[in-house]
């Protein structure tokens, strides 16, 4: 049934897209407020009650638009509000700043320079938010709306041309063409696989059967990743236009969207969107006037890592537990309810409408020989601006970690970065110059994986998170074959005795042993790459491993058995205060005179090392 | 690991079961859905709900056994007042996160993925919640608690048991 | 999925062989009458390959370059230019420790003991595994026989990884188990174990519950469940009377009245 809204023809179509895009120059100004996860966690939400209440009070709700919008990526700098056109960006906003913002900068066009950000290293302050070296470095292709649009708003999406590359699939390409233009745009999938997407597209659409799917992993569950959950948040439609090409192209009817259990607000905003899609019959019957027909489902995860694996997938949707199968028999042609079935990564069904509208050639002009495009990394852990950053294939290491990144905090020493998730490898200092793109990454021993980029500076211990990823694996592996299974968890079993101090002299051979058939012998790539980050430890940190194990000691400082914490004399004040605050008593001292931790009765919680104002407790 | 083989204590109206089931497709493609909603509205999955959602489906019920313990937002148990989630993702964990469940684990005097005695917490780990720049982060009861360290536990702690 | 039909020449320890289209190298290997070892296998199931015993060395070049991996024989294909390896020394290691992380779950399993002599398996390399029940190496058959292809679904995995266990869930087996001992029979370490007791039959270990067998009207012996009487109830299409004889019985009645 078709509502009122419903767009007939791709004419009507884009005179949405005119409209909505002019309406923009209406504004006066705009204020896009991040409204992602992220900064919600950070009371974002207040922020934005607090402008909407304040734009009611000056009546100027009617020049001047509120944007909730989704991820804009400088996470680090939360709360974020950007106040377009002229892109002044204010960071770490509470709702106390509202006032001023409307008073000063949006009702008398003046600056607040406490709310401005600050390059660390000569202080200066940066008014627009493209001149911030984060954004500046970046090429936000599949990102940039995000800071734009209100996800709930399908007529912000109109404004920026949206479905505009549906339309011109529907009404200009055969099926056959989107495949051709998919393949010579050289998209690979960036889900973890990297299998080349207009390949996987041509199998599902050559396969034998009248019923294929066509399906959205959103399952993103490699710790430390939420590029995807961004994107579902903040440009859902940019997804589901993506999905309808593809199911244009091979011939499917419906969808699905497998969304991980643990993002509410990815569910809800695609909800909307999906809803609002329909209202226009850009989902259903006769799309756009056309013959294609074509809805979207959402399924939600249980709590699964491994149903990011596509035949585990599958199974949830069906209702059984995500177990993996063996892929003799591609998903291609036998996958959801053993029908031809095409499953990509959010992020890779977002890449589909830009090659469209801007064509193969030019998306082939960005990235190296063999990954095209860009790709949008979860910069996170030990570097200065935590965030979403979207850049080129071929950027190198040190320009995403240092550039854009900003280095190490607190002056800390950068030891190494760790990508692809628990699949994936830790990259050392020396390798930073290295160019980031499929290829590469696999070459050094780790992989691009979801686009998890993890730092770690020189008080992380390269052993500790080798037993970190091993943990998570032994948690989230199936159970289904023995290597995983049982070869994982003596894999964490061996590292959990090396990082309490019981490493004993052939432990590394053992390791390596292990890993090797886990590798070799498992039944999927869960399995498969689960040795890679002890592995890749092993190569690039072997003597941090042979202190555990013949020294006994963590230089680190972090396996607590292995490191002590002590009071500096020369540096405590004698207040106290460390004293109060140890749970176990294990600190003496006279008011005014240096302390000390009694070591037998001290658990290594780190209260003092956190309490002490004067830097007077150390780890050694 | 134990079945839950004893009978419920607070008796489950099959009623309120039956009400959760009508509102999904009778086909197995419901099953997870089911489950989340009866995990939400029960705190955990009782026993009787698992027969019933068996019959409803018209599936054998170690299918939905075999679900119901596979995936991890689904406890046989019920979960305590307060629901403590430690995200441990990468880049928490770089940033201390064990350090702060060992204290949570030490203040409450349970491991994660138990429930005290008194049924004030439960503890669980979670993988990660994609809020990094503000790692490490405790949830409790969905409200999160970003930056934390160590020395902030006992407080939140105290603060939430007296609510 | 459609079975295609053709014939697929692959080579397997030096030796070739011609299979149809479709075929594992497991079947393949049988052909040739060269032995590799099985675990979760089973003619009457499709196969898992979740043991990783049955893993080889394979190879296939293609423009020049040789590309060569191990999976599991019981599921892998044939397909032209395949070279296999069944006993390399790779495969004999992997082979060896895979073995080696089974015997910690079912160290009291003789069948597994011999079968890990055969590849050199030690016993002392790991520390003992609490986990499992004792002997089950989750192959998976006990449970697939039981709802595939007995359809009595008494018995189901639960949980996973590490923690994975094969139970009866909710005691649903003391109303569903039929007493066919069907998951005894194919159990591959003799972690099933049933006993005859005075009322029918009890799982000594596995499982805890115990079928009661109705006893022959004739000769007293226990010979059938009421739960396998009540699924066959109507379907036979004999009268139910002739239930009350165990078989022996049936054909001593029968043998005598037919004439």
């Amino acid at each position: 049934m078709k509502t009122a809204t419903a767009i007939k023809n791709i004419d009507e179509l884009y005179e949405l897209n005119k409209k909505y895009s002019q309406r923009k120059e209406k504004w006066e100004k705009s204020v896009a407020i991040c409204a992602g996860t992220g900064c919600r966690a950070n009371k974002a939400v207040s922020l934005i009650s607090a402008f909407k209440e304040e734009f009611k009070k000056k009546n100027i709700e009617e020049n001047i638009v509120l944007k909730e919008t989704g991820c804009h990526g400088l996470c680090e700098k939360g709360p974020l509000v950007v106040i377009r056109p002229d892109n002044i960006f204010y960071q770490h906003v509470k709702p106390e700043d509202v006032i001023q913002i409307v008073d000063k900068t949006i009702l008398s066009g003046e600056i607040i320079e406490s709310l401005l950000y600050v390059l660390p290293e000569d202080k200066k302050q940066i008014v627009k938010e493209e001149e911030i070296p984060f954004y500046k470095w970046q090429k936000r292709l599949v990102f940039g709306q995000n800071g734009h649009i209100d996800p709930r708003s399908i007529e912000d999406y109109f404004g920026v041309d949206g479905y505009s590359a549906l339309a011109k699939v529907l009404t200009e390409m055969t099926p056959e063409q989107v495949i051709e233009e998919i393949e010579k745009s050289g998209l690979r999938g960036r889900g973890g696989g990297g299998f080349p997407t207009g390949r996987k597209w041509r199998s599902t659409r050559n396969a034998e059967g009248d019923i294929k799917y066509v399906i959205c992993n959103a399952d993103e569950g490699d710790p430390g990743a939420y590029m995807d959950r961004s994107l579902l948040e903040g440009n859902p439609h940019s997804v589901i236009e993506g999905m309808i090409i593809g199911a244009y192209a091979i011939g499917a009817n419906q969808g699905y969207v497998y969304v991980r259990n643990e993002y509410p607000l990815a569910v809800e905003n695609l909800l909307v969107a999906l809803e609002k899609a329909r209202e226009y019959g850009l989902l259903g019957e006769n799309i756009l006037g056309t013959d294609l027909s074509f809805d979207i489902k959402i399924s939600k995860g249980g709590g699964a890592f491994v149903c990011g694996e596509s035949t585990a997938l599958m199974l949830s949707i069906e209702g059984k537990v995500g177990e993996p199968r063996t892929k003799h028999i591609h998903t291609s042609e036998s996958g959801l309810y053993e029908r031809p079935t095409n499953l990509n990564n959010v992020e890779t069904w977002a890449n589909v409408p830009i090659i469209i509208n801007r064509g193969a050639d030019w998306y082939r002009s960005i990235g190296t020989e063999n990954s095209k495009g860009t790709k949008i990394f979860s910069l996170v852990g030990k570097v200065v601006n935590t965030g979403l950053v979207e850049v080129p294939m071929g950027i190198t290491l040190k320009q995403i970690i240092f550039d854009i990144g900003g280095g190490i905090p607190g002056g800390k020493k950068f030891k190494a970065v760790q990508t692809g998730g628990p699949s994936g490898g830790c990259i050392p200092s020396e390798l930073l110059d290295m160019p980031v793109d499929f290829d590469e990454l696999t070459r050094v021993g780790s992989m691009m994986g979801s686009g998890g980029m993890i730092v770690m500076d020189e008080d992380t211990c390269m052993v500790d998170v080798a037993r970190y990823f091993l943990s998570f694996l032994v948690e989230e592996s199936c159970g289904k074959c023995t290597p995983c299974r049982d070869g994982n968890y003596q894999l964490y079993q061996i590292l959990n005795r090396i990082t309490e101090g019981e490493g004993k002299e052939g432990d590394i051979e053992l390791l390596e042993e292990i890993a090797e058939t886990v590798r070799d012998a498992s039944l999927c790539a869960l399995g498969k790459t689960a040795p890679n980050p002890v592995l890749s430890t092993i190569r690039y940190f072997r003597d941090e491993y042979e202190k555990h194990i013949t020294d006994k000691k963590c230089p680190a400082g972090v396996c607590k058995n292995l490191f002590n914490f002590a009071i500096l004399e020369e540096k405590c004040t004698g207040c106290m205060l460390c004293l109060k605050r140890c749970p176990q008593d294990a600190i003496v001292g006279e008011r005014k005179q240096p302390h000390s931790i009694i070591q037998e009765k001290c658990i290594k919680c780190g209260i003092c090392f956190d309490v002490c104002r004067y830097d007077a407790v150390i780890k050694v | 690991m134990e079945q839950i083989q004893e009978k419920e204590k607070t008796g489950i109206d099959i009623k309120d079961i039956k009400g959760i089931l009508k509102k999904f497709h009778n086909t197995s493609e419901s099953l997870i859905a089911i489950l989340q909603e009866i995990q939400k509205t029960f705190n955990y999955i009782p026993q009787e709900s698992v027969s019933e959602t068996a019959k409803y489906l018209d599936i054998p019920l170690h299918q939905v056994y075999s679900v119901a313990t596979f995936y991890k937002a689904f406890s046989l148990k019920p979960k305590g007042r307060n629901i403590i989630q430690v995200c441990m993702g990468t880049a928490c964990h770089v940033r201390g996160a064990q350090q702060i469940l060992e204290e949570i684990e030490r203040q409450i005097g349970i491991k994660s993925g138990d429930t005290s005695e008194d049924g004030e917490f439960s503890l669980e780990t979670v993988n990660c919640l994609g809020a990094c720049a503000l790692g490490p982060i405790m949830v409790v009861n969905g409200e999160y608690h970003g930056n934390m360290v160590t020395s902030k536990v006992s407080r939140l702690l105290k603060e939430y048991s007296k609510k | 999925m459609k079975k295609e039909s053709g014939i697929i020449e692959i080579e397997i320890d030096g030796k070739k062989t011609r299979m149809p289209e479709g075929s594992s190298v497991l079947e393949a290997a049988k052909e040739l009458g060269i032995y590799i070892p099985t675990l979760c296998f089973h003619e009457a199931l499709p196969p898992q390959g979740s043991c990783r015993v049955c893993i080889v060395e394979l190879s296939i070049e293609k423009n020049g370059k040789k590309r060569s991996w191990l999976d599991a024989s019981c599921v892998y294909p044939v397909s032209d230019g395949l070279k296999v390896l069944t006993n390399s020394e790779k495969v004999i290691r992997q082979r060896r420790l895979i073995l080696e992380l089974l015997l910690l779950r079912a160290p009291g399993s003789e069948s597994l003991h011999k079968l890990a002599e055969k590849y050199g398996a030690r016993t002392d390399r790991f520390e003992p595994l609490d986990k499992g029940k004792p002997d089950c190496i989750l192959c998976g058959l006990c449970y697939r026989v039981c709802n595939e292809i007995i359809g009595a679904h008494a018995i189901g995995s639960a949980y996973r990884g590490v923690e994975k266990e094969v139970i009866t869930p909710l005691n649903v087996g003391s109303s569903n188990c039929i007493g066919c001992r069907a998951c005894e029979y194919v159990c591959p370490t003799g972690a099933i174990k049933i006993k005859e007791t005075a009322k029918g039959i009890k799982f000594e270990r596995m499982f805890d519950f115990e079928i009661t067998m109705i006893e022959c009207k004739s000769c007293g012996r226990r010979f059938v469940s009421s739960q396998y009487l009540k699924r066959l109830n109507g379907k036979s299409g004999v009268s139910e009377k002739i239930y009350e004889l165990c078989p022996e019985c049936r054909r001593k009645k029968f043998r005598v009245s037919s004439y």
